[in-house]
């Protein structure tokens, strides 16, 4: 029996819901080695912002039980490099290609948006609104609804392509910000990015990490990503891209279950290289040893 | 028989400041100890003495039973008056008149809410509406803008409206002055449609601003495949009697007074003059 995988979001159609993370599979270049990239639902680019970003200090990445410790600080070459470069190479892959974008002002993610107006391959926006807005005194976009629902407007009104916005789980009621995202016109929300973290060497008592905290992603995270998409998916009715914690087929059916409509692998990329995939037969497999013949049979579908 | 003329004393309890012009002041009667029972888009006609009497649209929640709002632009004599008022002054208050928006009709559909300046007003007590009944309504997409940012009223409700479920709130402006942050649209109203994803099959738009607007915005949802009896307007004619008695708010036949302010469109096209002609 042939099980459907495909579903559309934010008026995307994808042929399966598995992405990559923003931030965990570059350009796809490393990847393409492993296994056919145009096997993916989607490509989902690392964090592009209007100039180039140098990153933060080394050491930026560390294990931690069950996940991992990154201060990368979005180090990128900026959009117009990435549009000469990255773009290009990922058009290659005919499969839609989600830019991710980031900026310290309301004025920069507006910038963004319009460069991309017109540019061939790219099929929808997500703002990483993780960043600092420096108007606001250094406090991220994502933690306040207010300036969520701004950075959502600042993008939404300088572009026609399918608005994403990605939230950060470092808040008190995620739900808040997901409605105030939606209420300003995204179209479908991501999440969960990582969650601020801090580990400390106990032979030398420094920060395992030159900037002290760090987004700590991978298993650990993944039962505080499904608690928040669950709720998400309760307020508000625009689809959900799960992310969190993800390494098997058996973690993602429980975000579809929870209200994802498509899922996105971040650190389980690190540790096996052909994760998304194994994940895409993972829940083939799993739909048609139960019956079920389209992924959208376990969307939203926990039993309370 | 009681004299219908005559009004009803009522104190202002608070004063909220929404641009330069327009103020929102509470009001509560002091002798009835029911409130106004009305339906959102009705109005009521306010008077002080000496200056004379105006239509007003009741801005609260209809669900607010014991106290209730007006917003109120200084354009002239009356609201000249009416904006030198403190809390604790009294203002005469007769009503509700009028048809309102059709609430009833709006159970469970969509509502595409569109309006222009001081034309939100009679439109903000369905949005509470809709929001403090949240599942007898879908979703519901509020278009709204004015001349600048600072001439946008209920500004302090937005955050309320916008993290409520299944609300969505796009603003535009004209004119943006220097130095302002404006993360929303500028142009006209009808620019904003273009961000609307409800279903007009299953929805109802309402719609409120300058007759300029309103005939854009009539047209823009035309073409969008809305029902003509699906879209609804607020007419505004100066009146005088509030009750179909004196004629002064009449066009051709129609009392905007008491057959409206509200009409559905198909009685606005019927209407001569070819008010919100939308040829298309
Ligand atoms: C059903 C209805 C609901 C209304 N709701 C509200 C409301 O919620 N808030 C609000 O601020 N206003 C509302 N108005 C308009 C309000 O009634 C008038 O602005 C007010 O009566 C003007 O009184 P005034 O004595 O201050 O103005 P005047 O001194 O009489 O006039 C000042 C200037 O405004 C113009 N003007 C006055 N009234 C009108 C009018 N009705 N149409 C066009 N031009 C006019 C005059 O031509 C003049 O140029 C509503 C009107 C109607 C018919
Ligand atoms: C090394 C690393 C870099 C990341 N870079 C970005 C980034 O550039 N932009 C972004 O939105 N998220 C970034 N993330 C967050 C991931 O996209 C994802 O939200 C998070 O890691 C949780 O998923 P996971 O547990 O599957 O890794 C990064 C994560 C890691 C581990
Ligand atoms: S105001 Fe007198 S008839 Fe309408």
């Amino acid at each position: 029996m042939s099980v459907n995988l495909s579903v559309t979001l934010a008026g995307i159609k994808l042929k399966n819901p598995v992405m990559p993370a923003s931030g965990t599979f570059g350009a796809g270049r490393e990847f393409s080695e492993f296994f056919d990239v145009g096997r993916l639902g989607a490509i989902v680019a690392k964090t592009v912002t209007l100039k180039p970003r140098e990153g933060n200090m080394p050491p930026r990445i560390c294990e931690t039980t069950s996940g991992m410790l990154n201060s990368i600080g979005l180090q990128n070459e900026g959009l117009e490099y990435f549009l000469k470069h990255d773009l290009p190479y990922m058009r290659k892959f005919k499969i839609p290609i989600i830019v991710n974008i980031a900026g310290n002002t309301l004025e920069e993610y507006a910038q963004i948006c319009r460069d991309l107006k017109g540019i061939e391959g790219v099929s929808a926006i997500e703002l990483n609104i993780s960043c600092p807005n420096i108007k606001a005194g250094g406090i991220a976009f994502g933690a306040s609804s207010r300036l969520a629902e701004q950075v959502t407007a600042a993008a939404r009104y300088n572009t026609d392509l399918p608005l994403i916005v990605k939230l950060t789980p470092n808040v008190y009621n995620i739900s808040k910000i997901a409605r105030a995202v939606v209420s300003a016109g995204a179209d479908a929300v991501s999440l969960i990015n990582t969650l601020v973290g801090m580990s400390i060497d106990i032979n030398t008592f420094k920060p395992q990490l030159a900037n002290y905290t760090g987004g700590l992603s991978g298993p650990a995270i993944k039962p505080v990503a499904v608690r928040m998409v669950w709720e998400v998916a309760q307020t508000v009715n625009v689809p959900i891209i799960g992310i969190g914690g993800i390494m098997t087929a058996e973690d993602a059916i429980e975000f579809f279950l929870a209200g994802a409509t498509a899922v996105a692998i971040g650190t389980a990329n690190f540790i096996n290289p052909t994760a998304m995939i194994d994940i895409i037969n993972g829940i083939e497999r799993f739909l048609s040893e139960r019956g079920l013949t389209d992924i959208r049979q376990l969307v939203g579908k926990v039993r309370l | 028989m009681k004299n219908p003329y005559i009004a009803h004393p009522a104190i202002i309890t608070n004063i909220r400041q929404e641009t330069a012009e327009t103020k929102t002041y509470t009001l509560e009667f002091t002798k009835q100890k029911r409130g106004l029972v009305f339906i959102p888009g009705q109005f009521n006609m306010i008077s002080l003495l000496g200056f004379g009497e105006g239509p007003f649209s009741i801005t609260s929640s209809p669900l607010r039973k014991e106290i209730f709002e007006h917003t109120i632009r200084l354009v002239g004599s009356l609201t000249g008056q009416i904006n030198r008022l403190n809390v604790g002054d009294i203002v005469g208050i007769r009503g509700p008149y009028g048809s309102g928006w059709p609430v009833g009709l709006a159970k469970n559909k969509d509502l595409l809410i569109i309006a222009g300046g001081v034309g939100l007003a009679p439109l903000r007590g369905l949005i509470d509406m809709a929001i403090e009944q949240r599942n007898g309504f879908g979703e519901v997409e509020i278009m709204y803008g004015s001349r600048k940012p600072e001439n946008l009223i209920f500004t302090s409700d937005y955050d309320n409206w916008r993290s409520a479920p299944n609300i969505r709130l796009f603003l535009t402006v004209d004119e943006v002055p220097k130095g302002i942050e404006w993360p929303y649209g500028q142009g006209v109203v009808t620019n904003l449609l273009k961000f609307s994803k409800i279903n007009p099959a299953n929805a109802l738009a309402f719609i409120c601003g300058p007759e300029i607007m309103m005939r854009f915005i009539v047209r823009s949802l035309l073409i969008r495949e809305f029902a003509e009896k699906n879209i609804f307007v607020s007419m505004e004619r100066r009146m005088e009697c509030g009750m179909a008695k004196c004629g002064r708010c009449m066009i051709g036949p129609k009392y905007v007074c008491t057959d409206g302010p509200v009409f559905s469109y198909p009685e606005v096209k019927a209407l001569p003059h070819n008010l919100l002609a939308a040829s298309l």
